[in-house]
C-alpha cells in the first residue's frame, strides 16, 4: 500500500474553523441551510454569501478547492439560470429579442450537433466555454441573420421578476455548495462519523444502535482507498489478460466487467474476514459501551457560535415574518 | 524484435505545485527478444521496478520519452492499440490468483485467449494448465476452491495460454512455500530455455538472480544504475554495497571458505557443482 490516495477533501490548514468542534460545525452547517431556505430576500442572501465569504477567507483553505466544487455544477447553474429567465413572465419587461428560425439555422445547428458529438473528446481544457460560445452563437446568429427560408419568428422576452428569480436560486446554490465544502474541507471523515456518532446518540430510545452504524460507516471510509487501490490493481492485471472495457459485443463487455467485479467482491470479502479476526482478537464486542480515543470536548469558542447560531435562526424568522406582513 | 525505451520518464502525480514526481527518469534500455535472456530486476522497494515493467506493455504511458515495443510506439502523444502489444508482453502481477473469476479453471485461463481473438482456445488453455502443473480432475472444479499455491498456477496459466513472446513476472514467488518457489522458477527457466520465451522476472530474491538470471538490472531510485549479467553485478563491489544486495549463498560460502583457509580461489560460482569443482581444484592443486 503506498496509503498516497487520501478520500475525502480535507485540506490541512489548522484555523479556528478546523480547531471547532465538528458537532458545532455539523450543526451549524445544517442551520446553515435551513436559513438559507427561510429567507426570501434577495439582500439577505447577499448577506448570508457576504459572511461565508468571510468564513471562507479566515479558514485559510485556497478557494480554488471551493471552486471545484462549484465548477461541477455549473452546467445545472446555468441551466437553472436560463430556464428561469426564460419562462418567468413577472415584474416588468426588459428586453424581448425576436428570433428568426429558417431552415438554414436549422441546418447550422444540426451540423454543429453532429460536430460537436463527433470532436468534443479531442478539446481538452475549457470544454464548457467552448459549449456555452457555440449554443450563444447559434442564438446570435438567429438574432440576427434572416436567410434561407423563414419557418416562423419567436421571440424570447425577459423580466426583471426572472432574472430575480434565477440569480436568487443560483446564488442559494452555490451558497449551499460553499457552505458544504467548507464543512468537508475542514473536517476529516473521522471528525464528521465522530460528531454523527455523538450527535445520533438520542436515537438509542428507539434501540437503533448508533454506535455499530458509525463503526461501520468509518470502517467503509477507512477502506475505499484501499479498495480503489485493489481494483487499480485487478484492472490492470485483466488488462494484461487482454480485457478491454472499450470494445466488444455487448455480452463481452458484460463478461469484462464481471472479470472486475468477482475478484473485487473475493478481495472485500477477505479484507472484511481478516478486519473482523482483527477487530476480535483486539477484544471488539459490538455492543458494549467504550470509549473513544477521539474525545470530544466542547470549549468556549463552541458555545459562542453555538449562541451566533441561535441568533441566526432568530434573525431568519424575524426577517421572514416581518416581511411575510 | 525488441522492447526498447527512449529517454521515457514516468511520474504518477503530476502536481501543479511542484512539478511531477518522477518514479522514472530519463530511462534508456533495449531487451532483445531474440536473445530469450531471463532478466532479473532488482532494487530497493519504491525503485520504480513495478512501474517500469508496466511501461513494457503499456498498461502505463511514459509521461516523456517513448516505449517501443515490437515496433510499435507508447508515448504520450499518440494512441497505439495496446492490445496487441498486450498479447506478446504478457504481465503476471504479485499474488495474481486475485484475478481468477471464472466458473471453472479452465474457462478462467481461456479468457485471455479468447479475449485476443486466437484460434483453438480450449487446447491452449489445457497445455498452459498442464505446463504450470495442473491435472486435468482439476480443470473442471471452480478456481475458488483451489489452495493458493494451485490458484496462482492457474492464474500463470492464464497468461501462458496467450502464448506471449515476453513474460513479465512481478515478484511471483512472495507467499509460497520453499517447495511452490522451486517448482515456480523451474517452470520460468523451462519456458525460458525449451520455449524461448523472454523472461523478465521482478524479485528481491538473490538465489534466483544466482541460479537463473542471464541478465540483472538495478533500479536505484528511479534509475537504472547497473545493467549486465549477474557475474559483472556481483564482482562489482560498489553497486552490491550501495544497493545494500545480499550475496547468493554460494558466494559466500566461498568468500568465508577463502578468507579462513586463506585459498586462492575464485568465488563467483553461482551453483554448488561449480563452487564443488572449484573447491576441489583449489584443494587439490594444494596437497
Ligand atoms: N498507483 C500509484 N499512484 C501513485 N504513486 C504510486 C503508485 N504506484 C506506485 N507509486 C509510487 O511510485 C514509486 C515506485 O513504486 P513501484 O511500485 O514501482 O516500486 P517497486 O520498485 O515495485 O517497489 P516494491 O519492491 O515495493 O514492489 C513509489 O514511491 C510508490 O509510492
Ligand atoms: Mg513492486
Amino acid at each position: 500500500m503506498n496509503g498516497k490516495i487520501v478520500f475525502g477533501q480535507y485540506y490541512n490548514s489548522n484555523s479556528w474553523i478546523h480547531r471547532l468542534d465538528p458537532r458545532v460545525k455539523l450543526a451549524s452547517v445544517l442551520l446553515f441551510m435551513i436559513c438559507l431556505f427561510v429567507v426570501e430576500n434577495i439582500y439577505c442572501l447577499l448577506g448570508f454569501l457576504g459572511f461565508l465569504f468571510i468564513l471562507i477567507i479566515t479558514s485559510k483553505i485556497p478557494f480554488v478547492k471551493f471552486l471545484n466544487s462549484i465548477k461541477m455544477m455549473t452546467f445545472v447553474l446555468i441551466l437553472t439560470f436560463i430556464l428561469q429567465i426564460i419562462f418567468r413572465n413577472d415584474g416588468e419587461l426588459l428586453y424581448s429579442f425576436n428570433f428568426n428560425l429558417t431552415y438554414l439555422a436549422i441546418g447550422i445547428m444540426v451540423a454543429l450537433l453532429i460536430l460537436w458529438l463527433l470532436f468534443s473528446k479531442y478539446i481538452k481544457y475549457l470544454k464548457n466555454l467552448v459549449l456555452i460560445i457555440l449554443v450563444a452563437s447559434v442564438f446570435i446568429y438567429q438574432y440576427y441573420v434572416n436567410f434561407g427560408g423563414l419557418i416562423t419568428i419567436y421571440n424570447i422576452d425577459i423580466y426583471s421578476g426572472g432574472l430575480l428569480m434565477g440569480s436568487y436560486i443560483v446564488l442559494r446554490i452555490i451558497a449551499l455548495l460553499l457552505i458544504s465544502s467548507l464543512l468537508t474541507l475542514s473536517t476529516t471523515p473521522t471528525e464528521l462519523n465522530n460528531a454523527l456518532e455523538k450527535m445520533l446518540g438520542f436515537l438509542k430510545v428507539f434501540k437503533i444502535k448508533v454506535s455499530i452504524l458509525t463503526m461501520m460507516m468509518s470502517i467503509a471510509l477507512r477502506f475505499i482507498p484501499t479498495l480503489i487501490n485493489e481494483s487499480d490493481k485487478i484492472l490492470k492485471a485483466q488488462a494484461s489478460r487482454g480485457c478491454d472495457f472499450n470494445e466488444g459485443k455487448f455480452s463481452e463487455r458484460i463478461k469484462q466487467i464481471i472479470s472486475l467485479i468477482v475478484p473485487m467482491f473475493v478481495i472485500a470479502y477477505k479484507r472484511a474476514y481478516d478486519l473482523a479476526d482483527a477487530m476480535e482478537a483486539r477484544g471488539y464486542v459490538p455492543d458494549r459501551k467504550r470509549s473513544s480515543i477521539y474525545v470530544l470536548k466542547y470549549r468556549l469558542k463552541d458555545y459562542l457560535v453555538y449562541a451566533f447560531d441561535l441568533g441566526l435562526i432568530a434573525a431568519c424568522i424575524f426577517v421572514k415574518v416581518r416581511y411575510a406582513f | 524484435m525488441a522492447i526498447s525505451l527512449s529517454k521515457v520518464s514516468f511520474a504518477y502525480e503530476k502536481s501543479r505545485k511542484t512539478g511531477p514526481l518522477y518514479v522514472l527518469k530519463d530511462i534508456d534500455l533495449t531487451i532483445d527478444t531474440e536473445k530469450n535472456d531471463f532478466i532479473t530486476i532488482i532494487g530497493h522497494t519504491g525503485s520504480g521496478k513495478s512501474t517500469l515493467v508496466q511501461l513494457f506493455n503499456g498498461l502505463l504511458t511514459p509521461s516523456s520519452g517513448e516505449v517501443n515495443v515490437f515496433n510499435k510506439i507508447i508515448s504520450s502523444k499518440k494512441k497505439t492499440k495496446l492490445k496487441e502489444i498486450r498479447k506478446r508482453v504478457g504481465l503476471v502481477f504479485q499474488f495474481p490468483e486475485y484475478q481468477l473469476f471464472e466458473e471453472t479453471v479452465l474457462k478462467d485461463v481461456m479468457f485471455g485467449p479468447k479475449n485476443y481473438g486466437l484460434d483453438d482456445i480450449e487446447n491452449r488453455a489445457k497445455r498452459a494448465l498442464q505446463s504450470v502443473g495442473i491435472s486435468e480432475e482439476l480443470f473442471n472444479e471452480s478456481p475458488f476452491s483451489l489452495s493458493g499455491g494451485q490458484m496462482r498456477r492457474v492464474a500463470i496459466a492464464g497468461i501462458l495460454a496467450s502464448s506471449p513472446d515476453v513474460l513479465i513476472f512481478d515478484e511471483p514467488t512472495v507467499g509460497l512455500d520453499p517447495k511452490g518457489k522451486k517448482e515456480l522458477l523451474d517452470l520460468l527457466e523451462k519456458l525460458n530455455k525449451v520455449d524461448n520465451k523472454t523472461i523478465i522476472f521482478i524479485t528481491h530474491d538473490m538465489e534466483v538472480v544466482a541460479k537463473a538470471a542471464t541478465r540483472v538490472l538495478v533500479l536505484d531510485n528511479g534509475n537504472i544504475s547497473f545493467d549486465g549479467t549477474k557475474d559483472e553485478l556481483f564482482r562489482n563491489e560498489k553497486i552490491v554495497s550501495d544497493n545494500s544486495l545480499i550475496l547468493p549463498s554460494t558466494i559466500r560460502i566461498l568468500k568465508d571458505i577463502k578468507e579462513k583457509l586463506n585459498l586462492d580461489i575464485d568465488i563467483y560460482k553461482y551453483n554448488v557443482n561449480d563452487a564443488y569443482l572449484e573447491l576441489e581444484r583449489a584443494l587439490g592443486g594444494q596437497k
